[in-house]
């Protein structure tokens, strides 16, 4: 049961790395749509 | 913005309710918790692909380049997506079965379809002139989307496979999964379509603004 709580955290850190990545890229790409 | 927050929460939810029940599948155990990331990415990697085929359609009736933007953009997010679905399959089997690869049908068509997908983008990049290699590229993406049924559907179901068959419907085509399972697997569904259109619109206003800025240029 442990493993599947490490995995799960793992999991949670790539989602939460990848949306908060996702997140800033379509701020940056809005800022330059602005800007063009 | 909303949509983007309820993307974050759900997904989360989604991940956790992904670990805390019972594993889906009790006679595999908890690697079968895998399917719920394993089978929404395959699905993607199929939707990703028939929309570059429709759009790589579209290009060569309109001949605008707007569609072959979308088709290449298309075709890239399920390349991504039918390399994440081999490797969680490839883990999947490395538990069940022993080793992460074992030419297995299935493991064989989605290595069949990742060739066949790398040579549309080599194809690309062999032709200079944008028309030209819109059209090429466009006339290959019809017939790779071809194969897609095929290598996905038939060819694992015709010959005999190590693959669970029973995920989701059985051989009388009905539901296999109960309400726990069947709910978090339909919100995962639907959670790896929203990201996917969501990078699908972020790559495309990239290209747009790329397109734009060459235009500019010359």
């Amino acid at each position: 049961m442990d493993g599947n709580y490490v995995a799960l955290a793992v999991t949670l850190l790539i989602w939460f790395g990848i949306f908060f990545y996702l997140l800033r890229l379509d701020k940056r790409v809005k800022e330059l749509e602005k800007r063009s | 913005m909303w949509w983007k927050v309820l993307i974050f929460v759900a997904m989360s939810a989604m991940i956790i309710a992904s670990f805390v029940p019972p594993a889906p599948q009790q006679q595999i155990g908890e690697a079968s918790r895998i399917f719920y990331y394993h089978i929404p990415q395959a699905w993607v990697c199929v939707i990703a692909f028939a929309i570059s085929m429709v759009f790589s359609i579209r290009f060569l009736w309109r001949r605008q380049m707007v569609d072959d933007d979308r088709a290449v953009t298309a075709a890239s997010l399920g390349f991504i997506f039918c390399f994440l679905a081999t490797v969680t399959g490839s883990t999947f089997a490395e538990v069940t079965w022993g080793s992460f690869w074992n030419w297995d049908p299935r493991e064989t068509s989605i290595f069949i379809l990742l060739l066949i997908y790398a040579a549309y983008f080599a194809l690309r990049n062999a032709v200079d002139e944008d028309q030209k290699k819109a059209a090429l590229s466009g006339v290959y993406s019809i017939f790779a989307f071809l194969t897609v049924p095929f290598l996905i559907f038939v060819v694992p179901r015709v010959l005999p496979s190590l693959h669970p068959e029973d995920s989701i419907v059985n051989e009388n085509l009905k539901f296999t999964m109960g309400p726990v399972v069947g709910s978090i697997f339909g919100v995962s569904l639907a959670l790896f379509t929203a990201l996917f259109l969501w990078l699908f619109n972020l790559a495309l206003r990239v290209k747009k603004m790329e397109r734009a800025h060459l235009e500019r240029d010359f």
